[in-house]
């Protein structure tokens, strides 16, 4: 997991986030937001080629989280596979999700 | 505190009578083997907490006695202390090899001894609590699993034609259904899968349960039955349970009007089987329940004219059969449709059959649900 501090901060997962993982992702995410006081950040899923069910809910959860502080989240480049998890679970209703980070920043600093 | 059963094997007497006496000095109770074979049925039978074993034995070996303690008996948590002559690097090496867990030269030097054996007890004793624990942890799943069975057992009438097919993947599933009783020819079929599993994925959905069970009483019109489920089910959880949220259908299937109608909350869409093998999808989906406290949900409605077989499932299923996709491709559907016909001897089809036979073998990744209702 890389995170990238800034105006808008980048949180950049690695690796599948399945259910084994995703407590420890979960967790290891929310620290490093805490952390940062971060309040624009764009979740980049270039490099997370599965997210299951369990996956989504972290994104859910660390949205909620930035949501409650008034902050923003959205998610970047998500693979296709990822993208049609997204989709099914109906993520993208509530969470703008754009092809890659560029357009994520550019949108979010209109 | 019990001191711990020590097991000397040595074929010397000698040896054995001297180590005796010193530990029984100690307070320790001391078992005694003069061959490897001896040893063995000893570990069996008894509970030794630490093993002293000399390399030199005539028949089966040291190491092969150590070896065998390890990996036939799967005792590798049992400390064995090998004797060995002064020196010998190589026998440490071979001993190593055979999984030992400590050492020592002979002559005995009888303070190390007792140092040694002090330290491998304790490792003994830590990995004993840690399976204590285990077991008791164990075993209230295995309640919690009771409890959950019986809130998830579902009286069907006997006109309900209707197969549900089970599995969850660890002791307690994420998974949930019920299938209602709506009137003369009217019932309603629930379906919910929980995101994750294990024990937090089973606590969501026993709350979902009896919310659902709760809600229905007040509230039959399934859009707003789900809005109200999905109030209950936001912020309803702590911190670490706020991941989890949980898709659904809610289907009621009105014989007498022949009509098909439901609300999805972000569940894998229901397939509608026509006699003839036609087949489509329940489409129109909304937010799964528990993320968004406002959410809507839309009632959708179909009707039929001929005999038909509704097939509701949750996304293991698909995973399962499509080895990790997200959604099931035609082909996949076409091969499932194949096997709903019952099977001549059997009461089930030939998909519950058959996967119920794959489940045997194993690997399945998450818990696996399908409900399959004839007209």
């Amino acid at each position: 997991m890389q995170f990238i501090s800034g105006e808008i901060s980048i949180l950049k997962f690695d690796g599948e986030i399945i259910f084994e993982k995703s407590n420890d992702i979960k967790n290891k995410a929310k620290e490093l937001l805490a952390a940062n006081q971060v309040d624009k950040v764009i979740i980049d899923l270039e490099n997370v080629p599965y997210l299951d069910s369990s996956g989504i809910g972290v994104v859910i959860s660390l949205f909620k989280n930035v949501r409650e502080r008034q902050g923003e989240l959205v998610v970047a480049a998500p693979t296709e596979k990822v993208e049609k998890v997204i989709r099914l679970t109906m993520l993208d209703q509530i969470i703008k999700v754009y092809a890659d980070v560029e357009e994520a920043k550019e949108s979010m600093l209109k | 505190m019990d001191p711990g059963n020590i097991l000397i094997v040595d074929d010397n007497e000698q040896n054995v009578e001297l180590l005796k006496i010193y530990l029984e000095e100690e307070e320790y109770n001391i078992y005694v083997a003069y061959n490897g074979q001896a040893a063995l049925a000893l570990i069996e039978k008894e509970d030794i907490d630490v093993v002293i074993l000399d390399v030199l034995m005539p028949g089966m070996d040291g190491f092969t006695t150590c070896r065998k303690i390890k990996f036939e008996l799967q005792r590798d948590e049992l400390p064995v202390i090998m004797l060995t002559a002064l020196d010998e690097r190589e026998d440490r090496l071979k001993g190593l090899q055979a999984g030992a867990d400590d050492f020592l030269t002979k002559p005995v030097d009888l303070p190390e001894l007792i140092v040694k054996l002090r330290s491998n007890l304790r490792l003994k004793r830590a990995y004993d609590r840690v399976r204590e624990q285990y077991e008791k942890l164990e075993y209230q799943l295995e309640l919690a699993r009771g409890v959950q069975q019986g809130l998830a057992h579902v009286e069907l009438p006997a006109e309900f034609n209707i197969e549900i097919f089970y599995q969850p993947v660890e002791k307690i599933g994420g998974d949930v259904y019920d299938v209602i009783k709506l009137g003369k020819e009217k019932f309603g079929i629930f379906l919910a899968d929980s995101s994750g599993h294990g024990v937090p994925a089973a606590l969501v959905m026993v709350m979902l349960k009896l919310f659902f069970t709760d809600i229905i009483n007040k509230e039959q019109r399934p859009d707003k039955l789900f809005s109200r489920l999905n109030k209950r089910m936001t912020n309803q959880f702590g911190d670490q349970l706020r991941s989890i949220f949980s898709t659904a259908i809610y289907l009621i299937v009105d014989q007498k009007e022949k009509t098909v109608s439901w609300v999805n909350a972000g569940h894998p869409y229901p397939l509608l089987i026509s006699n003839n093998l036609n087949w489509q999808e329940l489409t129109g989906n909304n937010m799964p329940l528990g993320i968004l406290p406002e959410a809507d949900y839309d009632l959708h409605q179909v009707c039929y004219q001929e005999e038909l077989k509704i097939l509701l499932y949750t996304d293991g299923l698909i995973d399962y059969l499509t080895n990790g996709e997200a959604e099931l491709g035609s082909s996949d559907i076409e091969g499932i449709i194949a096997d709903l016909n019952p099977t001549n001897n059997s009461p089930k089809t030939n998909f519950y059959n058959n996967l119920s036979k794959k489940m045997e073998q194993g690997q399945q990744r998450d818990d696996i649900c399908y409900m399959l209702f004839n007209t």
